[in-house]
């Protein structure tokens, strides 16, 4: 027995599982000692633990199990507190019949809509009315419902400027502060009435220690005065109520809002920049059309002068309607002017200073070329000039003078020295380009244009045969693979040791022998 | 049994003066009809002079095991003051103590036995306390206890600052478990917590014993659980004064039970007036009558989603009738001990259940629900006004809210903790709801199993388990679980039956599940 209660214990019910229904008289052969062994652990019933002990509790609950168990109904209830008494007077204040209507009833307005006013006046507003209009005209009495407006109207403006009073109750608003927010058909003829009864409310308010005269609850953060007293008062004082939940996932959200807000005002920024883009292409194209539209005219009107001319007979040059058009394509022709390194333009200066035979006017129009390349590259960066600064040529080196004619293929150049002993030396040295392998001296240069370009580059003023006309005329086609490795970025990368514009000794720098 | 033994003899004295008397004491106080002398606690002690007794005073007593419902504000004749009283340990007990001439216990024993264990007990204790406060909306609970009784005598207050000492106060009096002879350790002045919180486990039973009401065997198993000390009282519980006494609701008048958060300024009126329509509350006849005046509403403030013959329910959404929705819950307060108005009452609907006369459409229950329930709650606080609590109107309820979560395809269950009215309303109810749905099945003779009653009902699967052992239904046979319906069980159900109640008729129900967006759960 005890080990069939072991074997089955741990099995608990599933929700799952599929349970036959039995009356009991079904089953008659129910083991009842092995189902007390196999009991289900009891449930929780839901009640705080202290409260599950009370008495009564424990007494009715025992007495619905009884009638589970042996049918004996007795029921048992918790005792509560009295609740049986009726009062007699209820009509003295339900009076007003009500009609159901036939259908579900929809309703939406609030208390605060239902109530009329506010201000309930008590037994000691009762008192102090009566005894008021005593004193008065029985034409010209108070009524309650009037009273009641007339003090809602003082708490309420008072509590509308000054939320504060209580704290410090010497701020009662004067008289005349509140008599003068007696306006509308309602409140305008109160006025007067009002005058009397401020002493009364004011004593009343200032009784309460400025706060409402009707006492209002604790609820947290209803108005800025009980947020105020929340910080003040204990947490736990039991009369604090309705506190304004503060919701924890705020926080959460307020960072995708800060990613969406953020998302919109990139859009806008986009939007608007699109915007303003079209715009200015509308006006452009405003512009185009209003100046088509002038042409247009200026045309009709050449016209005319010209018919007038033929009419009258005036024989003159059409000079002044031609010019335009020239200026036009002017234009067109500066814009397709290339830069050229820096470096370069000043060798050319300089070459062209140091040549007697180059004429003034040659002179002038390549400086005041020089000056519009560079006000053209105002605010330009010339990636050709910066990263390269080539290195100094030695002395030594520089008094190398390059042959005109080829030998071999190959420049050469010589050099006039001095040495030991006034003995007179002719280095030789043969010109080549760098370039990133080592070539045959004797090997037919397959890149002749290098060896161009460099003699180009140093003795292209030296040149009797140099034609002066095309000297800057470095957009003509011979010149664009120059260009292209001038700009080159890998190029110029390998150019970070050494000049390319530079000659490479072949033999032992200014030491042949 | 217990002073005798105690190892505190000062705390416990027999006999005294009414003026020795002060918060905390434990005492037999004359309870009921016909009147008996049962164990209480004074929780609060208020002046009431007369011209014969400039001193005389009222005492607010909660009796040992009875729910707080029945505390209540006993004269000065009921106190049996020739039998045993414990007086609290306080921290100066010199001052305090010195009206009855006596030393306090200054016996400090840092080495008994039961330090260990009462480290234990408060660890737990705490534990729950938190457990409670992080459940959203039960903080406030547990936290609002205990209101200041204006006009106390000097230092007698049970104001917040108090309770943890009164509670302290309470714990050590009863530190007289002579039964296992453990005892409690406790130091001197009592300003260790963990020492305070000790030992309360077996304080009440004396009392219980010697009233001779535990004639259940129930009751004696969780005696002894009590005496081994692992259930604990929330000691925040311990020093509730309610503030009101009775309110006049409609042609009826109701004793209140609990502390409501009503202002402060009408804290023990005699009767509070509550419009029955608006639930306004006024200090007085005159200013209720004035406000009938003006007052034109006839039922609830909402939509009728329910109708048949003369009970209705209206459907009322916290965020749009602030002031009615809290009026409900500071009526609701009074007779509810486990809600909190900590909070504001925006993620809630209310439905309302009136009955129909000539005059409206009156109040007569209602549930709260969150418009978004974290734990499948389709309740969160119910309540029957007591006056027509036992009519049958509690099960209308239940069956509404039931009802609803059929319409939402959700099954439900009410917030815990019950309120033990609760836990009986709700027992009654499921199983009545479940042996009928059994008896039907057991015609068919086909299996189902726990979730397929739990679907057919939006009973929560657990709520099902537990009620299928209440009625004991559960059984092993034949290598298998069975449900079982004893011929009682039964009975009961068909008696239940044929007697002719109102029942909610799901076809007069006229709604749809309002949905919330997360941003308007979010603002609540
Ligand atoms: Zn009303």
């Amino acid at each position: 027995m005890k080990n069939v209660g072991a074997r089955f214990r741990n099995r608990k019910i599933n929700n799952k599982q599929l349970l036959h229904v039995y009356r009991a008289v079904d089953i008659p052969d129910l083991d009842e000692t092995l189902n007390l062994q196999r009991s289900i652990p009891q449930t929780e019933t839901g009640v705080d633990k202290e409260e599950e002990t009370e008495h009564h509790l424990q007494a009715a609950i025992s007495a619905s199990n009884l009638s589970t168990t042996t049918g004996e109904a007795k029921a048992l209830y918790i005792p509560t507190p009295d609740a049986s008494r009726k009062i007699d007077n209820y009509r003295d204040f339900y009076s007003r019949a009500f009609t159901e209507p036939s259908t579900l009833i929809r309703f939406s307005s609030t208390v605060e809509d239902c109530v009329g006013c506010p201000y309930n006046m008590d037994d000691e507003d009762d008192k102090w009315l009566k005894e008021f209009n005593e004193k008065r005209d029985k034409d010209d009495m108070l009524d309650e419902d009037h009273y009641e407006l007339i003090m809602w109207q003082f708490e309420k403006i008072t509590n509308e400027r000054v939320p504060y009073l209580q704290l410090d109750s010497g701020q009662i608003p004067p008289l005349d502060d509140l008599t003068a927010t007696f306006t509308g058909p309602q409140l305008l003829p109160l006025k007067k009435v009002a005058t009397s009864v401020y002493p009364w409310w004011s004593d009343r308010r200032t009784k309460r220690g400025g706060k409402v005269i009707t006492p209002q609850l604790k609820a947290g953060f209803s108005s800025i005065l009980n947020a105020f007293e929340e910080v003040v008062r204990n947490e736990s004082d039991p009369y604090l109520c309705f506190r304004r939940r503060e919701s924890k996932p705020i926080r959460k959200t307020r960072r995708t809002d800060q990613q969406s807000i953020e998302k919109l005002r990139k859009l806008r920024m986009e939007m608007e920049s699109a915007r303003s883009l079209l715009e200015m292409v509308s006006r452009r194209e405003k512009v185009r059309k209003e100046s088509l539209v002038l042409e247009h005219m200026i045309f009709d009107q050449r016209c005319k002068v010209r018919e007038y001319r033929k009419n009258l007979g005036i024989k003159d040059d059409d000079d002044d309607i031609q010019s335009q058009k020239k200026k036009i394509r002017k234009v067109g022709e500066t814009s397709a002017t290339i830069r050229i390194p820096l470096n370069f333009k000043d060798r050319e200066a300089i070459s062209a200073q140091e040549d007697s035979r180059k004429d003034r006017s040659a002179l002038s129009s390549i400086e005041s070329e020089l000056a519009k390349r560079r006000e053209d590259d105002v605010g330009w960066e010339d990636l050709t000039d910066n990263p390269y600064q080539p290195f100094l040529v030695p002395y030594a080196q520089q008094c190398f003078k390059i042959l005109p004619q080829q030998r071999n293929g190959k420049y050469v150049s010589f050099r006039k020295r001095m040495g030991r002993g006034g003995r007179l030396h002719i280095d030789r040295q043969y010109a080549r380009p760098r370039s990133s392998s080592y070539r045959d001296p004797y090997q037919k240069d397959p890149y002749g244009m290098y060896d161009g370009v460099n003699t180009f580059d140093k003795f292209r003023f030296d040149d009797d045969s140099f034609d002066q006309e095309d000297v800057i005329d470095d957009v003509r086609d011979a010149m664009i693979r120059y260009r292209c490795t001038l700009l080159s970025e890998t190029d110029l990368r390998s150019l970070s040791t050494s000049s390319r514009h530079h000659f490479i000794p072949i033999t032992h720098g200014g030491h042949p022998q | 049994m217990s002073a005798a033994s105690s190892p505190f003899p000062s705390t416990v004295i027999t006999g005294g003066t009414i003026g020795s008397i002060i918060i905390g004491c434990k005492l037999q106080v004359l309870h009921g009809n016909p009147p008996e002398y049962r164990k209480a606690e004074i929780l609060s002690i208020r002046p009431t002079p007369t011209p014969e007794d400039a001193t005389r005073s009222e005492y607010y007593v909660h009796y040992s095991d009875y729910n707080k419902r029945l505390d209540e504000w006993v004269v000065p004749e009921r106190l049996n003051l020739l039998g045993e009283i414990e007086f609290p340990k306080v921290k100066k007990p010199k001052t305090v103590l010195a009206g009855i001439g006596k030393e306090t216990g200054k016996g400090s024993e840092p080495g008994t036995p039961g330090a260990s264990n009462g480290g234990r007990v408060a660890k737990n204790n705490r534990k729950s306390n938190l457990s409670k406060a992080s459940k959203a909306g039960k903080a406030g609970d547990t936290a609002s206890p205990a209101p200041g009784t204006p006009g106390t005598p000097g230092g007698a207050s049970t104001v917040a600052g108090n309770k943890r000492k009164a509670s302290a106060m309470d714990e050590a009096g009863g530190a007289s478990q002579d039964k296992d002879g453990q005892v409690p350790s406790i130091k001197v002045n009592g300003e260790d917590e963990d020492e305070d919180e000790d030992g309360q486990g077996g304080d009440d039973t004396p009392g219980l014993d010697d009233d001779g009401a535990s004639e259940y065997s129930k009751e004696r198993e969780i005696e002894k659980l009590r005496t081994s000390g692992s259930m604990t009282q929330d000691p925040h519980e311990v020093a509730r004064v309610k503030n009101l006494n009775m309110i006049q609701f409609g042609k009826h008048e109701v004793e209140t039970w609990y502390f409501s958060p009503y202002p402060v300024e009408y804290a023990h009126l005699p009767i509070l007036y509550i419009c029955e329509f608006c639930l306004s509350y006024f200090p007085a006849v005159k200013q209720l009558s004035r406000h009938r005046t003006k007052c034109s509403l006839q039922h609830p403030p909402g939509n009728e989603i329910y109708r048949k013959d003369n009970i209705s329910f209206f459907e009322i959404d916290g965020r749009k009738q602030k002031v009615y929705c809290r009026n409900l819950c500071l009526l609701s307060k009074l007779f509810l001990d486990h809600k909190a108005l900590y909070y504001d009452v925006d993620p809630f609907l209310f439905y309302v259940m009136t009955v129909r006369d000539e005059d409206g459409a009156h109040l007569i229950g209602y549930f709260s629900k969150e418009k978004e329930s974290s734990e499948q709650y389709n309740v969160a606080c119910i309540l029957t006004l007591p006056q027509y609590q036992r009519m049958g109107y509690g099960r209308l309820l239940i069956a509404f809210s039931y009802e609803l979560s059929k319409v939402e395809k959700r099954l439900g269950s009410p917030e815990k903790p019950l309120s033990d009215l609760g836990l009986l309303s709700y027992r009654a109810f499921w199983s009545e709801a479940i042996v009928i749905l059994l008896l039907e099945q057991h015609k068919t003779g086909v299996e189902l199993s726990i979730d397929d009653i739990a679907s057919r009902t939006a009973f929560q699967p657990t709520d099902v388990l537990h009620t299928l052992q209440t009625l004991n239904a559960l059984k092993y046979y034949h290598g298998q679980y069975v449900i079982v319906l004893s011929e009682t069980v039964i009975k009961n159900a068909e008696r239940a039956l044929k007697k002719s109640r109102r029942e909610i008729d799901p076809r007069a129900l006229v709604w749809k599940p309002i949905h919330f967006t997360a941003t308007q759960l979010r603002f609540l």
